[in-house]
Protein backbone atom coordinates (compact mmCIF):
# COMPACT_ATOMS: atom_id res chain seq x y z
CA UNK A 1 0.00 0.00 0.00
CA UNK A 2 1.22 3.48 -0.84
CA UNK A 3 2.29 5.85 1.90
CA UNK A 4 3.66 9.39 1.87
CA UNK A 5 7.27 9.68 2.96
CA UNK A 6 7.94 11.29 6.35
CA UNK A 7 9.94 13.96 4.56
CA UNK A 8 6.94 15.50 2.83
CA UNK A 9 3.76 17.21 4.01
CA UNK A 10 0.59 18.01 2.15
CA UNK A 11 -1.62 20.94 3.05
CA UNK A 12 -4.92 22.39 1.99
CA UNK A 13 -5.31 26.11 2.56
CA UNK A 14 -8.73 27.24 1.36
CA UNK A 15 -8.59 26.55 -2.40
CA UNK A 16 -4.85 25.94 -2.53
CA UNK A 17 -3.44 22.44 -2.41
CA UNK A 18 0.24 22.01 -1.75
CA UNK A 19 2.94 19.42 -1.25
CA UNK A 20 6.03 20.42 0.72
CA UNK A 21 9.43 18.77 0.58
CA UNK A 22 10.64 19.22 4.14
CA UNK A 23 14.23 18.39 3.18
CA UNK A 24 14.79 20.61 0.14
CA UNK A 25 12.22 23.25 1.05
CA UNK A 26 10.59 22.90 -2.37
CA UNK A 27 6.89 23.58 -2.70
CA UNK A 28 4.62 21.98 -5.28
CA UNK A 29 1.14 23.06 -6.21
CA UNK A 30 -1.36 20.21 -6.50
CA UNK A 31 -4.83 20.07 -7.94
CA UNK A 32 -7.66 18.99 -5.70
CA UNK A 33 -7.85 15.49 -7.13
CA UNK A 34 -4.12 14.87 -6.56
CA UNK A 35 -4.42 16.24 -3.04
CA UNK A 36 -7.30 13.90 -2.31
CA UNK A 37 -5.37 10.93 -3.66
CA UNK A 38 -2.35 11.76 -1.51
CA UNK A 39 -4.52 12.28 1.56
CA UNK A 40 -5.65 8.70 1.13
CA UNK A 41 -2.10 7.38 0.71
CA UNK A 42 -1.74 6.63 4.41
CA UNK A 43 -0.29 3.13 4.11
CA UNK A 44 -3.67 1.62 5.03
CA UNK A 45 -5.88 2.21 2.00
CA UNK A 46 -5.47 -0.07 -1.00
CA UNK A 47 -5.21 1.37 -4.50
CA UNK A 48 -8.70 0.11 -5.20
CA UNK A 49 -10.11 1.83 -2.12
CA UNK A 50 -8.45 5.10 -3.10
CA UNK A 51 -9.85 4.90 -6.63
CA UNK A 52 -13.30 4.08 -5.32
CA UNK A 53 -13.25 7.07 -3.01
CA UNK A 54 -12.06 9.34 -5.81
CA UNK A 55 -14.78 8.28 -8.25
CA UNK A 56 -17.35 8.73 -5.52
CA UNK A 57 -16.30 12.28 -4.63
CA UNK A 58 -15.12 13.65 -7.98
CA UNK A 59 -16.71 13.76 -11.38
CA UNK A 60 -14.29 11.28 -12.96
CA UNK A 61 -14.63 7.82 -14.42
CA UNK A 62 -12.72 4.90 -12.96
CA UNK A 63 -10.49 4.88 -16.06
CA UNK A 64 -9.63 8.57 -15.68
CA UNK A 65 -9.04 8.22 -11.96
CA UNK A 66 -6.79 5.20 -12.50
CA UNK A 67 -4.77 7.10 -15.09
CA UNK A 68 -4.30 10.13 -12.78
CA UNK A 69 -3.48 7.88 -9.84
CA UNK A 70 -0.80 5.94 -11.72
CA UNK A 71 0.76 9.11 -13.16
CA UNK A 72 0.87 10.78 -9.77
CA UNK A 73 2.36 7.71 -8.10
CA UNK A 74 5.04 7.53 -10.78
CA UNK A 75 6.06 11.19 -10.42
CA UNK A 76 6.13 11.04 -6.62
CA UNK A 77 7.93 7.67 -6.50
CA UNK A 78 10.71 9.10 -8.68
CA UNK A 79 11.20 11.88 -6.14
CA UNK A 80 10.97 9.41 -3.22
CA UNK A 81 7.97 11.29 -1.91
CA UNK A 82 5.85 8.15 -1.81
CA UNK A 83 6.65 4.51 -1.25
CA UNK A 84 5.05 1.08 -1.12
CA UNK A 85 5.07 -0.03 2.52
CA UNK A 86 4.77 -3.68 1.53
CA UNK A 87 1.41 -4.29 3.19
CA UNK B 1 2.31 19.23 -10.07
CA UNK B 2 4.01 22.61 -10.43
CA UNK B 3 7.05 23.66 -8.45
CA UNK B 4 7.16 27.32 -7.58
CA UNK B 5 9.56 27.68 -4.66
CA UNK B 6 12.40 29.47 -6.44
CA UNK B 7 10.26 32.12 -8.07
CA UNK B 8 8.59 32.83 -4.76
CA UNK B 9 11.58 33.21 -2.45
CA UNK B 10 14.63 34.39 -4.35
CA UNK B 11 16.07 37.54 -2.86
CA UNK B 12 13.47 37.87 -0.10
CA UNK B 13 14.43 38.46 3.50
CA UNK B 14 13.60 36.16 6.36
CA UNK B 15 13.71 37.53 9.89
CA UNK B 16 14.88 35.42 12.82
CA UNK B 17 14.96 36.54 16.43
CA UNK B 18 17.41 34.18 18.05
CA UNK B 19 17.39 34.03 21.85
CA UNK B 20 20.69 32.13 21.98
CA UNK B 21 20.96 32.51 25.76
CA UNK B 22 18.17 32.56 28.34
CA UNK B 23 20.25 33.79 31.26
CA UNK B 24 20.01 37.44 32.22
CA UNK B 25 21.67 39.75 34.72
CA UNK B 26 18.46 41.75 35.24
CA UNK B 27 15.01 40.86 36.53
CA UNK B 28 12.75 43.35 34.79
CA UNK B 29 9.24 43.50 36.18
CA UNK B 30 7.55 42.90 32.82
CA UNK B 31 9.89 40.24 31.41
CA UNK B 32 8.30 37.29 29.55
CA UNK B 33 11.29 35.10 30.36
CA UNK B 34 10.60 32.56 33.10
CA UNK B 35 13.87 30.73 33.31
CA UNK B 36 16.72 33.21 33.35
CA UNK B 37 19.10 31.81 35.92
CA UNK B 38 22.72 31.83 34.82
CA UNK B 39 23.57 28.69 32.91
CA UNK B 40 26.46 27.60 30.76
CA UNK B 41 26.19 28.02 27.03
CA UNK B 42 26.42 24.98 24.75
CA UNK B 43 28.32 26.17 21.69
CA UNK B 44 27.77 22.81 19.96
CA UNK B 45 24.02 23.29 20.10
CA UNK B 46 24.34 26.87 18.86
CA UNK B 47 26.60 25.72 16.03
CA UNK B 48 24.11 23.04 15.01
CA UNK B 49 21.23 25.51 15.09
CA UNK B 50 23.24 27.90 12.92
CA UNK B 51 24.00 25.18 10.36
CA UNK B 52 20.33 24.16 10.14
CA UNK B 53 19.30 27.77 9.65
CA UNK B 54 22.07 28.48 7.16
CA UNK B 55 21.17 25.41 5.14
CA UNK B 56 17.48 26.32 5.09
CA UNK B 57 18.19 29.87 3.90
CA UNK B 58 20.47 28.52 1.15
CA UNK B 59 17.80 26.11 -0.08
CA UNK B 60 15.12 28.76 0.08
CA UNK B 61 17.45 31.26 -1.63
CA UNK B 62 16.50 33.77 1.04
CA UNK B 63 18.66 36.17 3.03
CA UNK B 64 18.36 36.01 6.79
CA UNK B 65 18.23 39.11 8.99
CA UNK B 66 18.97 37.83 12.46
CA UNK B 67 18.55 39.58 15.79
CA UNK B 68 20.74 38.02 18.46
CA UNK B 69 19.37 38.35 21.93
CA UNK B 70 18.62 36.56 25.18
CA UNK B 71 18.32 36.77 28.11
CA UNK B 72 21.17 39.20 27.86
CA UNK B 73 23.51 38.50 24.93
CA UNK B 74 26.48 40.32 26.47
CA UNK B 75 26.31 38.07 29.51
CA UNK B 76 28.11 35.44 27.44
CA UNK B 77 30.06 37.41 24.82
CA UNK B 78 31.83 34.22 23.74
CA UNK B 79 28.49 32.86 22.52
CA UNK B 80 27.58 36.10 20.82
CA UNK B 81 30.88 36.32 18.95
CA UNK B 82 30.80 32.62 18.09
CA UNK B 83 27.50 33.18 16.30
CA UNK B 84 28.50 36.50 14.78
CA UNK B 85 31.63 34.92 13.29
CA UNK B 86 29.59 32.20 11.59
CA UNK B 87 26.91 34.62 10.41
CA UNK B 88 29.51 37.05 9.08
CA UNK B 89 31.00 34.26 7.00
CA UNK B 90 27.76 33.07 5.42
CA UNK B 91 26.27 34.44 2.21
CA UNK B 92 22.85 33.39 3.46
CA UNK B 93 22.79 36.01 6.19
CA UNK B 94 22.28 39.64 5.33
CA UNK B 95 22.42 41.54 8.62
CA UNK B 96 22.78 41.15 12.35
CA UNK B 97 21.15 43.16 15.10
CA UNK B 98 21.93 42.75 18.78
CA UNK B 99 19.10 43.31 21.26
CA UNK B 100 20.46 44.11 24.71
CA UNK B 101 19.66 45.72 28.03
CA UNK B 102 22.87 47.71 27.64
CA UNK B 103 24.19 47.21 31.15
CA UNK B 104 27.17 44.98 30.36
CA UNK B 105 28.66 46.77 27.38
CA UNK B 106 32.17 48.17 27.62
CA UNK B 107 34.72 49.67 25.25
CA UNK B 108 36.35 46.33 24.58
CA UNK B 109 33.09 44.72 23.53
CA UNK B 110 32.13 47.67 21.36
CA UNK B 111 35.49 47.64 19.57
CA UNK B 112 34.96 43.98 18.86
CA UNK B 113 31.37 44.20 17.55
CA UNK B 114 32.34 47.16 15.37
CA UNK B 115 34.50 44.80 13.31
CA UNK B 116 31.48 42.94 11.99
CA UNK B 117 30.42 44.29 8.60
CA UNK B 118 26.97 42.72 8.91
CA UNK B 119 26.16 44.43 12.19
CA UNK B 120 23.23 46.65 11.26
CA UNK B 121 22.14 47.86 14.65
CA UNK B 122 22.36 47.49 18.40
CA UNK B 123 18.95 47.87 20.01
CA UNK B 124 19.05 48.90 23.65
CA UNK B 125 16.07 48.75 25.99
CA UNK B 126 15.08 51.86 27.90
CA UNK B 127 11.77 51.54 29.70
CA UNK B 128 11.63 54.98 31.27
CA UNK B 129 12.63 58.48 30.32
CA UNK B 130 14.65 59.07 33.48
CA UNK B 131 16.51 57.20 36.18
CA UNK B 132 13.52 56.81 38.47
CA UNK B 133 11.05 55.54 35.88
CA UNK B 134 13.53 53.16 34.21
CA UNK B 135 15.12 51.80 37.37
CA UNK B 136 11.82 50.87 38.99
CA UNK B 137 11.27 48.49 36.05
CA UNK B 138 14.79 47.25 35.33
CA UNK B 139 16.59 47.66 38.65
CA UNK B 140 18.57 50.25 40.55
CA UNK B 141 21.45 51.78 38.67
CA UNK B 142 20.46 50.39 35.28
CA UNK B 143 19.40 53.68 33.67
CA UNK B 144 22.80 55.32 34.01
CA UNK B 145 24.62 52.17 32.85
CA UNK B 146 22.35 51.81 29.82
CA UNK B 147 22.52 55.47 28.84
CA UNK B 148 26.29 55.34 29.16
CA UNK B 149 26.40 52.31 26.86
CA UNK B 150 24.24 54.07 24.29
CA UNK B 151 26.62 57.02 24.32
CA UNK B 152 29.61 54.72 23.87
CA UNK B 153 27.95 52.87 20.99
CA UNK B 154 27.19 56.17 19.29
CA UNK B 155 30.74 57.44 19.90
CA UNK B 156 32.02 54.38 18.06
CA UNK B 157 29.68 55.09 15.16
CA UNK B 158 27.45 52.07 15.72
CA UNK B 159 23.85 52.44 14.64
CA UNK B 160 21.90 52.38 17.90
CA UNK B 161 18.18 52.13 18.52
CA UNK B 162 16.18 52.53 21.70
CA UNK B 163 13.38 50.09 22.47
CA UNK B 164 10.68 51.17 24.89
CA UNK B 165 8.29 48.43 26.00
CA UNK B 166 5.03 50.13 26.89
CA UNK B 167 2.83 48.98 29.77
CA UNK B 168 0.78 50.41 32.61
CA UNK B 169 3.80 51.02 34.86
CA UNK B 170 5.67 53.25 32.43
CA UNK B 171 2.86 54.78 30.41
CA UNK B 172 3.66 58.25 31.74
CA UNK B 173 7.20 58.01 30.41
CA UNK B 174 6.22 57.13 26.85
CA UNK B 175 5.65 60.59 25.46
CA UNK B 176 9.00 61.73 26.91
CA UNK B 177 10.93 59.05 25.06
CA UNK B 178 11.36 61.05 21.83
CA UNK B 179 13.06 63.80 23.82
CA UNK B 180 15.39 61.30 25.47
CA UNK B 181 16.11 59.62 22.11
CA UNK B 182 16.90 63.01 20.60
CA UNK B 183 19.21 63.97 23.47
CA UNK B 184 21.10 60.70 23.05
CA UNK B 185 21.12 61.21 19.28
CA UNK B 186 20.23 57.57 18.64
CA UNK B 187 19.26 56.38 15.19
CA UNK B 188 15.81 55.05 15.99
CA UNK B 189 13.19 54.80 18.69
CA UNK B 190 10.68 51.98 18.91
CA UNK B 191 7.68 52.17 21.22
CA UNK B 192 6.02 48.78 21.36
CA UNK B 193 3.35 47.32 23.56
CA UNK B 194 4.09 44.64 26.15
CA UNK B 195 2.29 41.35 25.54
CA UNK B 196 0.49 40.41 28.72
CA UNK B 197 0.41 36.62 28.80
CA UNK B 198 -1.93 35.80 31.68
CA UNK B 199 -4.59 37.33 33.92
CA UNK B 200 -2.11 38.46 36.57
CA UNK B 201 0.03 40.25 34.00
CA UNK B 202 -3.06 41.75 32.41
CA UNK B 203 -4.18 43.19 35.74
CA UNK B 204 -0.76 44.61 36.41
CA UNK B 205 0.40 45.81 33.00
CA UNK B 206 -2.37 45.96 30.37
CA UNK B 207 -3.03 49.34 28.81
CA UNK B 208 -6.53 49.97 27.50
CA UNK B 209 -7.07 50.77 23.83
CA UNK B 210 -8.08 54.40 24.42
CA UNK B 211 -4.84 54.97 26.37
CA UNK B 212 -2.78 53.31 23.63
CA UNK B 213 -4.34 55.71 21.15
CA UNK B 214 -3.36 58.68 23.29
CA UNK B 215 0.18 57.43 23.89
CA UNK B 216 0.80 56.63 20.22
CA UNK B 217 -0.57 60.05 19.18
CA UNK B 218 1.57 61.84 21.77
CA UNK B 219 4.72 59.91 20.90
CA UNK B 220 4.15 60.48 17.18
CA UNK B 221 3.64 64.21 17.68
CA UNK B 222 6.58 64.61 20.03
CA UNK B 223 8.82 62.62 17.67
CA UNK B 224 7.91 64.94 14.79
CA UNK B 225 9.09 67.89 16.86
CA UNK B 226 12.10 66.32 18.56
CA UNK B 227 13.43 64.48 15.51
CA UNK B 228 13.06 67.43 13.14
CA UNK B 229 16.39 68.15 11.47
CA UNK B 230 17.84 65.07 13.14
CA UNK B 231 18.52 61.73 11.57
CA UNK B 232 16.35 59.80 14.03
CA UNK B 233 13.56 57.52 12.98
CA UNK B 234 10.46 56.64 14.96
CA UNK B 235 9.96 52.95 14.11
CA UNK B 236 6.31 52.63 13.28
CA UNK B 237 6.35 49.36 11.38
CA UNK B 238 4.44 47.48 14.05
CA UNK B 239 0.67 46.92 14.22
CA UNK B 240 -1.64 49.82 15.17
CA UNK B 241 0.80 52.59 14.23
CA UNK B 242 -0.98 52.80 10.90
CA UNK B 243 -4.03 54.07 12.79
CA UNK B 244 -2.01 57.17 13.69
CA UNK B 245 -0.47 57.65 10.26
CA UNK B 246 -1.91 55.71 7.35
CA UNK B 247 1.54 55.56 5.77
CA UNK B 248 3.06 53.98 8.87
CA UNK B 249 2.60 50.57 10.40
CA UNK B 250 2.69 47.26 8.73
CA UNK B 251 1.48 43.77 8.74
CA UNK B 252 3.34 41.76 11.35
CA UNK B 253 5.51 39.21 9.48
CA UNK B 254 4.63 36.48 11.98
CA UNK B 255 3.98 33.23 10.12
CA UNK B 256 4.92 34.82 6.81
CA UNK B 257 8.61 35.66 6.90
CA UNK B 258 9.79 35.43 10.49
CA UNK B 259 10.46 32.98 13.30
CA UNK B 260 11.86 32.96 16.79
CA UNK B 261 14.50 30.43 17.88
CA UNK B 262 15.28 29.74 21.53
CA UNK B 263 18.68 28.69 22.89
CA UNK B 264 17.82 24.99 22.66
CA UNK B 265 16.43 25.13 19.12
CA UNK B 266 12.77 25.44 20.08
CA UNK B 267 10.88 27.36 17.40
CA UNK B 268 8.16 29.87 18.25
CA UNK B 269 6.10 32.06 15.91
CA UNK B 270 7.29 35.03 17.99
CA UNK B 271 8.99 35.33 21.37
CA UNK B 272 5.88 36.95 22.74
CA UNK B 273 3.68 34.10 21.53
CA UNK B 274 4.81 31.07 23.49
CA UNK B 275 3.37 28.34 21.29
CA UNK B 276 6.25 25.92 20.57
CA UNK B 277 6.08 24.77 16.95
CA UNK B 278 8.86 22.19 17.06
CA UNK B 279 12.63 22.17 17.26
CA UNK B 280 14.95 23.16 14.42
CA UNK B 281 17.50 20.53 15.52
CA UNK B 282 15.15 17.57 15.46
CA UNK B 283 12.41 18.63 13.04
CA UNK B 284 14.31 20.94 10.72
CA UNK B 285 12.99 24.33 9.76
CA UNK B 286 10.99 23.33 6.69
CA UNK B 287 8.86 20.69 8.40
CA UNK B 288 7.82 23.17 11.07
CA UNK B 289 7.31 26.02 8.63
CA UNK B 290 5.15 24.00 6.25
CA UNK B 291 3.37 21.69 8.64
CA UNK B 292 2.46 23.79 11.65
CA UNK B 293 -1.27 24.40 11.99
CA UNK B 294 -0.48 27.40 14.20
CA UNK B 295 1.54 29.03 11.44
CA UNK B 296 -1.19 28.29 8.87
CA UNK B 297 -3.71 29.92 11.14
CA UNK B 298 -1.48 32.99 11.51
CA UNK B 299 -1.19 33.22 7.72
CA UNK B 300 -4.92 33.73 7.28
CA UNK B 301 -4.94 37.45 6.62
CA UNK B 302 -8.70 37.64 6.55
CA UNK B 303 -9.13 35.62 9.70
CA UNK B 304 -10.12 38.53 11.93
CA UNK B 305 -13.82 38.67 11.18
CA UNK B 306 -14.39 41.58 13.56
CA UNK B 307 -12.03 43.60 11.36
CA UNK B 308 -13.70 42.65 8.07
CA UNK B 309 -15.34 46.04 7.60
CA UNK B 310 -12.41 48.14 8.84
CA UNK B 311 -10.91 50.55 6.30
CA UNK B 312 -7.44 49.79 7.69
CA UNK B 313 -7.66 46.01 7.35
CA UNK B 314 -5.27 45.72 4.39
CA UNK B 315 -2.48 47.53 6.24
CA UNK B 316 -3.10 46.34 9.78
CA UNK B 317 -3.66 42.91 11.25
CA UNK B 318 -3.03 43.72 14.87
CA UNK B 319 -0.75 41.77 17.17
CA UNK B 320 -1.70 38.08 17.11
CA UNK B 321 0.16 37.43 20.36
CA UNK B 322 -1.82 40.03 22.27
CA UNK B 323 -5.05 38.76 20.66
CA UNK B 324 -4.21 35.20 21.61
CA UNK B 325 -3.49 35.88 25.26
CA UNK B 326 -6.40 38.24 25.62
CA UNK B 327 -9.09 36.42 23.63
CA UNK B 328 -7.65 32.87 23.38
CA UNK B 329 -7.90 33.30 19.61
CA UNK B 330 -4.98 34.13 17.30
CA UNK B 331 -7.28 35.60 14.71
CA UNK B 332 -9.44 37.77 16.92
CA UNK B 333 -9.29 41.55 16.95
CA UNK B 334 -6.32 43.11 18.69
CA UNK B 335 -7.74 44.11 22.12
CA UNK B 336 -5.71 47.32 22.09
CA UNK B 337 -7.10 48.51 18.76
CA UNK B 338 -9.18 51.63 19.37
CA UNK B 339 -11.18 51.52 16.15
Amino acid sequence: MMALADTVSIKRDEDNFMLFDNISGNIYRLNELSFEILSLCDGKNTGEEILLSITKNFDVTITEAEKDFKRLMQILSEKNYIYDNGN
Amino acid sequence: MDEYTDKKNTGNDFYVQWHFIDSCNLRCVHCYQNDYERKSLDLNILGNIFRKLDEAMAKWKMKCFVSLTGGEPFLKPEGLFYLMDMIEGSDNFKNIAILTNGTLIDNGLIKKIKNYKKLAEVQVSLDGHDEESHDCIRGKGTFLKTVNSIKMLKDYGIKTAVMFTLHKKNIRSASNMPELAASLNVDALTVERMTTMNDAERDEFFVEASDIKKVYSDVYGRAETEFKDKNIKLSTSRPLWNLIDENAGGYCPIGLSSLCILHDGTLLPCRRLYLPLGNILTDGLFKVWYDSDILWKLRKRNGKSECAGCVHKDRCGGCSAISYYHNKDLNSKDPQCWI
